[in-house]
């Protein structure tokens, strides 16, 4: 079936990622919004956009009556989902089945089997795709965690059953911490995912994050794309990515991204989803979990095998063939992805709110940026902080780098605490330079005082700023005015002190 | 000739105005302009570079300055008010009372101390639930906790004080 109108339930950069796509293809796009985002950037670049509740997202973006009553009105053949929200939701998927609306996704039984985390390793062990071992049923009482930690030694990883993004995630070191990691892992994850279930993993220590990007239409057909290394974190969620990783190894290329095909072909998992794994110590790797949407990091890829990954999900869910078989995928070079927040590394990592002033975006050869936001922008408690995604290509991972640095530099938001400093801080750290880093990078060598130190020239020019800002400057008359006519906000004080 | 300090967190530099367009800075001279002065953010070249910068007062003295990635805070004072201030440290007492504040809007997850709790520089404080994630707010001195002001499940707005710590002698 032609798909002629998309729906796309979602905001920020993701929203007007797939709206693009949809004008490339000819395909009409409906935006939604809820009150605090009118006059978001994504409600201006679709063909037509609908009011759908006020600024809580269970109001609005994850409200499913509201979100279905404008697909119908708008006679949408189609919704995208973008990522979070209602993305990995099997009763949205389910519902939108009913009602003859397709979902650019996998359908609702494939993100039931495989957003269970516990039932994906489930899956895995009937396989024999090495998982990390734990539970492979949720965990309810403190009785239960405890039994399993029996044979599961400390430390271990509570985490949710419904969802992923390291909500509801608790390391625990020892019996002593078990009961209230327990206890706020399951309140998060209920507030997170409407689903307190959690299950116990065994911690695997300084592990590398690494996910494979597939592609499978319903014709039963399945490629690879290739990985995605995702360990440089904060909190667990990631802030760069890049492909490929520095640690794959070609032979060990060669089972990872059979693992994730054998894992999705068994599952009958359809459209683009991405298989995650952890590599330990030893680089031996081990199925994490399967993520049933287009992923925050999809253009990494993208910009490695030139393929437009949202124009793939939205032919794959027309029923359409893949167009390319694994041969024809070649990976062409390196690229990196820095995840542009609005949070202060300097204070926590506490996301920031406020309004955009100024802002400029570096361009150039071999530089993408997927953006949310623009001057004007007010960023609010309401949503994920990312409001942009900075994307380099080169030939090597070198070049990549230094346009990665090069693009930082260029690169000006004001108005909104951000993390452009801490990227640009990763970019030259040696174990990054290196490719030796793990999940722990962040934590165990950034220091908050490493991006205190400002060059003494920027000091000079913003003292200088300051000054003429302010309204301490000398009564005396130094000639700026001399029958000039004062318009200027400076010189207006000015000319008050010399009244 | 008027004189100024301006203040960071780790330095401090003397500043001269010398004129609309010329200053003196730690003894060397530097010429500057302000290309638009109307604008919010101010298109400044000072010698042979150029830069847009952002200024945002955040109180009397103190000014949040963006360029390029780095944003920071600096303390401008010229003779008289630092000589106030001077004064002001000498007459106020030893001890001081600290407020903590929100620093975004969000749900009270849980309150760690309760009133009259000696904290550590670095202690947790509060939970605090915002986009989502659980944030915990931590001290930043050593101190007893004076006064709380919120309770589990409480709302708050960005910069509401959640509670005070009096800090100890030697903060």
């Amino acid at each position: 079936m032609k798909i002629r109108k998309i729906l796309v339930a979602n905001r920020g950069e993701i929203a007007i990622r797939v709206i693009k796509t949809c004008r490339e293809m000819g395909i009409n796009s409906v935006a939604v919004y809820s009150d605090v985002d009118k006059g978001a950037m994504h409600v201006r670049m679709a063909d037509e956009a609908h009011f759908i509740g006020s600024a809580p997202a269970r109001e609005s973006y994850l409200n499913q009556e509201k979100i279905i009553e404008v697909a119908k009105k708008t006679k949408s053949d189609a919704i995208h989902p973008g990522y979070g929200f209602l993305a990995e939701n099997p009763k949205f998927v389910e519902l939108l089945e009913n009602n003859g609306i397709i979902f650019i996704g996998p359908n609702s039984k494939s993100i039931q089997l495989l957003g269970d985390k516990t039932a994906a390793r489930k899956l895995a062990k009937s396989i024999n795709v090495p998982f990390v071992p734990g539970t492979t049923e949720p965990i309810k009482t403190y009785d239960e965690a405890v039994e399993t930690t029996r044979y599961i030694k400390y430390p271990i990883l509570i985490k949710a059953a419904g969802g992923g993004g390291g909500k509801g995630m608790r390391i625990v070191y020892s019996e002593s911490e078990l009961e209230s990691a327990l206890r706020s892992s399951q309140s998060e994850a209920l507030s997170a995912f409407g689903d307190n279930r959690v299950y116990i993993e065994k911690f695997i220590d300084n592990p590398r994050h690494i996910e494979v990007q597939i592609l499978a239409d319903h014709h039963g057909n399945v490629i690879h794309l290739g990985e995605r290394e995702c360990s440089i974190q904060r909190r667990h969620q990631k802030i760069i990515e890049e492909s490929p990783s520095t640690i794959v190894t070609s032979d060990v290329r060669a089972r990872l991204v059979q693992s994730a095909i054998q894992l999705i072909k068994t599952s009958g998992y359809t459209n683009a989803g991405t298989v995650e794994f952890i590599f330990d110590k030893n680089n031996n790797f081990y199925f994490l979990e399967v993520n049933t949407r287009l992923q925050v990091e999809h253009p990494v890829t993208e910009m490695r095998v030139g393929l437009d990954l949202v124009r793939e999900q939205i032919k794959i869910a027309e029923n359409k063939e893949l167009s390319m078989k694994q041969e024809d995928i070649s990976f062409n070079g390196c690229s990196i992805e820095c995840r542009i927040y609005a949070e202060d590394p300097c204070n926590n990592f506490y996301p920031s709110t406020g309004k955009i002033i100024f802002i400029r975006s570096p361009h150039g050869f071999g530089i993408r940026e997927d953006t949310g936001v623009e001057e004007g922008t007010e960023i609010n408690s309401y949503y994920d902080p990312l409001m942009s995604k900075l994307i380099v290509w080169g030939k090597t991972r070198n070049e990549a780098i230094e346009r990665m640095k090069t693009a930082l530099n260029n690169y000006e938001i004001f108005g909104v605490k951000n993390n452009l400093s801490l990227c640009l801080w990763i970019m030259n750290h040696p174990k990054f330079l290196s490719g030796h880093f793990d999940t722990n990078f962040l934590k165990t060598d950034f220091k908050q005082d490493d991006l205190q130190n400002i060059p003494p020239l920027l000091l000079k020019v913003g003292s200088i700023a300051a000054l003429i800002d302010s309204k301490m400057l000398p009564r005396y008359s130094d000639g700026v005015n001399n029958g000039e006519e004062i318009k200027s906000k400076w010189k207006l004080k000015l000319s008050e002190y010399m009244r | 000739m008027e004189n100024y300090k301006i203040l960071t967190e780790c330095s401090s530099i003397d500043l001269q105005y010398l004129s609309s367009n010329c200053v003196l800075i730690d003894g060397s001279k530097y010429e500057y302009e302000i290309l638009n002065s109307n604008a919010e953010v101010k298109n400044i070249k000072f010698g042979n570079y150029f830069f847009n910068v952002y200024i945002k007062s955040i109180s009397e003295n103190d000014y949040e300055i963006w360029i390029k990635h780095h944003v920071f805070v600096i303390k401008l004072e010229d003779i008289r008010s630092r000589l106030l201030s001077q004064f002001n440290k000498i007459s106020s007492t030893d001890r001081q009372i600290v407020n903590v504040i929100a620093p975004m809007p969000g749900l009270i997850k849980a309150i760690e101390v309760k009133q009259g709790d000696i904290v550590e520089k670095g202690g947790g404080l509060i939970v605090l639930e915002a986009m989502k994630m659980e944030n915990e707010i931590r001290s930043m001195i050593n101190g007893k906790i004076k006064n709380l002001f919120i309770n589990v499940n409480d709302s708050v707005e960005k910069d509401q004080i959640l509670l005070t710590i009096e800090s100890n002698v030697k903060n």
